[in-house]
């Protein structure tokens, strides 16, 4: 396969209701090719979580998905439960934010390793607990079996997610989705992660989609980046460019917002207002009731996606006066 | 720039209050099912005197033990009377039960599952020692004791039920107490100083109310039960007192080839204990703040 | 400087009974924030930052140690004691929703503190709540509104003034902003800065995020396993650190610059449970200076200049570049490079 491992195409989400239709995700279009890390940003509310859902086709059931998703050639969105169940694991895995939810407590995190192991591998067990002590060492576990036979509970944070990206490869998939992995760990513990995800894309030939809120650690760890906004991309780009020159307001008004090291007492922006009721019919940019730089076409055309380098795009009407202007 | 920006979440146009209370009903069939059976039957009730057929004492000797009939909706009992009048007005006596029973079990229950789930401790094992003495014993043998105690009669039986009743509102109450305890609001409560009894009445309480209102609505049902099972045995209403157990009761001798007789009062018991729980049962989802609705 | 001290803590100590032993949640902790200053508590989980701010608050009694408020020592947390802790010290939790009575409305959250405290009611009570919403950013027609009518800024905004309502002289904050969104994050900060500079309170400002302590604190408490490892004004620290376990803190954070992404380092291992401390200095298994003395002794806090304090027996400060470079080397640290590729 030569192509993209994921491609998302004008993948449009809704939750019909009979009081409220939210349109979760507006038409998002995304490529991650072989080998790279790529981080999906935004806050709370801009389908980031939902994109990748979407991915796996694990969409909530009252969820009307429309689009194309191409998962290493295979088109998701419309498949039924079998075929996406060979999907899962085997070309794509995920791992999820709260790592202490995701064990069962009653059983040993070897039992639920081996259990897993199984099911998409024809193994016996003495094979599968072998697996499972091998992924545990490929993830930088301290002492692998001692690892497996413990319970959830008597593992940190840290140690637990290293547990589920180890599940995650158990069949070598070629796209790790982690949604929001670090955010529940000490910042010590995140960094051994970031570090471990790194190698593991050489080691495994892994393609990675980040999802953080968290630009610092997209800066740390990601070769391109997209930033979503109230269910749509607004800006993506290498990581080097879209840092080096923000193009999208928000992009822009959310690295001033987050208090970092070294900013010396530098004054914090803030962004006014709020994000916007997806309910809500939204016409022209979703960003402009809270954008300084609105323009007066803003609030009555959506901006479309426009390239401004090789590898950095923006949809941004005041972006596109000022570069056409330059 | 457009769009005027409210520091709050710009709310949609709110939908009109028909299509809203359509959504409503829809997601919670169970709860209004429940909620209409349980109004008729409320409302014919109270309106029972204008709307019986007959009078439902009076006595007709040549319409004795008739069965269900145009004339007779429910039948008439081996004195002639009415069943149907007499079950409309026999409601009243159950609703009253079902009440006053559920009232007087709550009042006694909750302040001490309040005080007990609150603080804990040696007050805690005290009360709930206290409560186990009235939970030690099988269903209704507390009732009857009770009763055979103070001597038969509907007001006796039902002071005796609320009695064998308060410990169930203790217990559930105390569970929800120490739930809400842990809250982060009780704590900034306690930061500021606020005493027990203001925490307890302003915080603790109104947060606690939900299982104690699911529970209260499916007793009414069963108390009503309850009641006209201790009529049933003669310790609870008496003649001339117009109550559906007390009217099962009479017809032990001739139920059997006047089915009517026993099965219109029971079915009116049965249909309000149904009407009941199924508003129970929907108002615990409809109350639980997790309800997963269309919005 | 002879000013007295708004707080000053002396070897606090809180131990909770488990069922694996005595856990020392916070063990002989030492510190104090003078007026108008902003401290900041950073350390990971389990350094019982939190437990520091429920204890200094009253809200967990203390198993041994002073706190004194303003020259009054405080002793067992009694009836009395307690009033003047809800006056004087105010606090704004980390998650501002479950902080906030759902069935209670805005007005009446606000007011409760000076309904109980100071008996205001009616107009007067209305009036001062209404200040109070209109000083944190908030209108006075959101007095009549539920909590859940609110985005999560605005509730922590409303915490905010509930917590001011009696005009403390110091406020608490525990993770005030690890539950908002980023762009929120950002205007409870400045709305911190502006009543402190409005109003002269102090801030005792527990977090886990260097980024924030950096922007609004004046000095930091950097607390490892129930101690304080060092304790300095923030530029200081956070430019030379002291101790090794700060050091290794502000390396593993990760930066907006692209061009540093080499330099995260991490160090091995993960924080011990307080249950299995180890002896001598709790950080010594990870540190890449550990010697000897560090596995037997505990180290003792030793003020530098008066100014600074650290708790270690090689710290990093007055040392040569070469030396450091040397103890660096041995073995702990990790560099990822550029690409990787």
């Amino acid at each position: 396969m030569t192509g993209p491992i994921l491609q998302i195409t004008d993948l449009k989400v809704e939750f019909p209701g009979l009081v409220r239709n939210v349109r979760a995700l507006r038409g998002v279009d995304l490529v991650l090719h072989k080998g790279q890390i790529v981080g999906l940003v935004g806050e709370s509310g801009s389908g980031k979580s939902l994109t990748a859902l979407a991915c796996l086709g694990l969409v909530p059931n009252s969820g009307r998905v429309s689009g194309s998703i191409m998962l290493d050639g295979f088109e998701v969105v419309g498949r039924g439960e079998l075929e996406l169940g060979r999907l899962r694991g085997g070309v794509a895995a995920m791992i999820f934010q709260n790592p202490m939810r995701a064990l069962n407590p009653f059983f040993t995190v070897g039992q639920q390793m081996v259990e897993v192991i199984r099911c998409h591998r024809p193994f016996g067990r003495t094979e599968a607990v072998e697996a499972a002590s091998e992924g545990l060492r490929d993830v930088q576990m301290p002492d692998p079996e001692i690892a497996l036979g413990k319970y959830p509970h008597q593992m940190s944070g840290g140690q637990i997610q290293r547990v589920m990206i180890a599940l995650g490869l158990a069949c070598r998939p070629r796209l790790l989705i982690a949604d929001e992995c670090t955010t529940a760990l000490d910042v010590t513990v995140q960094a051994q992660i970031l570090v471990l995800l790194r190698e593991l894309t050489v080691s495994h030939d892994l393609s990675v989609l980040f999802i953080t809120h968290d630009l610092s650690v997209v800066a740390t760890v990601c070769d391109r980046v997209a930033v979503m906004y109230a269910g749509e991309v607004v800006e993506n780009g290498s990581v080097t460019d879209v840092f080096a020159d923000p193009l999208h307001p928000y992009t822009r008004k959310l690295m001033s917002t987050v208090p970092t090291l070294g900013r010396a007492g530098g004054e914090l922006e803030s962004i006014r207002g709020q994000v916007p009721d997806l309910a809500l019919p939204l016409t022209g940019c979703t960003f402009c009731d809270r954008c300084d730089d609105a323009l007066d076409v803003c609030a009555a055309t959506p901006p479309g996606m426009r390239r401004y380098r090789a590898d950095h795009q923006a949809a941004c009407h005041d972006t596109a006066r000022r570069m056409d202007v330059e | 720039m457009s769009g005027n920006l409210s520091i709050l979440a710009a709310e949609p146009a709110k939908a009109g209050f028909g299509l809203r209370a359509r959504a409503f009903a829809a997601q919670n069939k169970l709860f209004v099912i429940g909620i209409v059976i349980f109004s008729v039957i409320l409302l014919a009730s109270i309106f029972a005197e204008w709307i019986v057929p007959y009078s439902p004492t009076r006595i007709a000797f040549a319409d004795k033990l008739q069965p269900p009939s145009l004339e007779h909706w429910m039948g008439t009992d081996k004195f002639g009377r009415d069943i149907f009048s007499r079950v409309l007005v026999g409601g009243q006596t159950s609703m009253m039960v079902g009440a006053f029973v559920t009232f007087l079990a709550i009042v006694i229950g909750v302040p001490i599952g309040l005080v007990s789930g609150y603080f804990g401790g040696w007050i805690d094992n005290l009360l709930m020692r206290f409560s186990d003495v009235f939970l030690a014993f099988p269903p209704l043998l507390l009732p009857i004791s009770i009763v055979a105690a103070l001597g038969p009669g509907l007001n006796n039986a039902m002071i005796a039920l609320a009695v064998s009743w308060f410990p169930w509102y203790a217990r559930i109450t105390r569970g929800a107490v120490m739930r809400v305890r842990k809250e982060l609001y009780v704590d900034a409560a306690r930061a500021m100083g606020v005493s027990h009894a203001r925490i307890m009445i302003r915080h603790i309480t109104p947060n606690s109310l939900t299982p104690i209102i699911v529970q209260g609505s499916m007793d009414f049902g069963f108390t009503i039960l309850a009641a006209a099972s201790l009529s049933f045995i003669g310790l609870g209403a008496r003649p001339p007192t117009i109550e559906w157990g007390l009217m099962a009761a009479n017809s032990r001798t001739q139920f059997l080839e006047h089915w009517w007789t026993a099965l219109c009062p029971g079915f009116a018991i049965f249909l309000t204990v149904l009407a009941v729980n199924l508003m129970g049962d929907g108002l615990r989802d409809v109350l639980d703040p997790k309800h997963g609705t269309s919005e | 400087m002879t000013e007295t001290p708004l707080l000053a803590v002396e070897g606090l100590v809180k131990e909770f009974s488990t069922k694996n032993g005595v856990v020392k949640a916070v063990d002989d902790v030492t510190f104090q924030v003078n007026k108008g200053e902003t401290v900041a508590v950073v350390g990971e989980s389990g350094c019982g930052k939190s437990t520091l701010a429920m204890t200094v608050l009253g809200l967990e009694t203390a198993t041994a140690g002073e706190i004194v408020v303003e020259g009054d020592r405080l002793g067992d947390v009694s009836r009395v004691v307690a009033d003047r802790l809800g006056r004087d010290v105010g606090i704004v939790f980390q998650n501002p929703l479950s902080a906030l009575n759902p069935k209670m409305k805005v007005a009446a959250i606000v007011g409760e503190p000076l309904k109980t405290a100071l008996g205001l009611r009616g107009k007067d009570l209305h009036e001062r709540v209404a200040l109070l919403l209109e000083e944190v950013g908030l209108r006075p027609e959101h007095m009549r509104r539920y909590p859940h009518e609110f985005s999560g800024g605005q509730c922590q905004r409303i915490c905010i003034a509930r917590a001011l309502a009696l005009k403390p002289k110091l406020l608490i904050l525990d993770e005030p902003t690890a539950a908002l969104d980023v762009s929120v994050q950002a205007q409870i900060l400045k709305l911190l800065n502006e009543l402190q500079r409005e109003l002269g309170v102090s801030y005792l400002f527990i977090t886990h995020d260097l980024g924030t302590v950096d922007y609004i604190a004046d000095r930091v408490l950097v607390m490892y396993l129930g101690k304080i490892v060092e304790n300095g004004p923030v530029a200081q620290v956070f430019s030379a650190p002291a101790h090794p376990y700060t050091r290794a803190l502000l390396d593993s954070v990760p930066t907006l610059d692209p061009a540093q992404r080499g330099a995260l380092k991490i160090i091995s291992g993960e924080v011990p449970s307080p249950v299995n401390r180890p002896p001598g200095c709790a950080f010594a298994p990870r540190c890449p200076r550990a010697e000897g003395r560090c596995r037997q002794e505990v180290p003792l806090s030793t003020a530098r200049d008066g100014i600074r304090e650290v708790a270690c027996f090689h710290p990093l400060i007055g040392e040569t570049p070469d030396q450091r470079s040397v103890h660096e080397s041995e073995n702990n640290l990790v560099r990822i490079t550029g690409d990787g590729r």
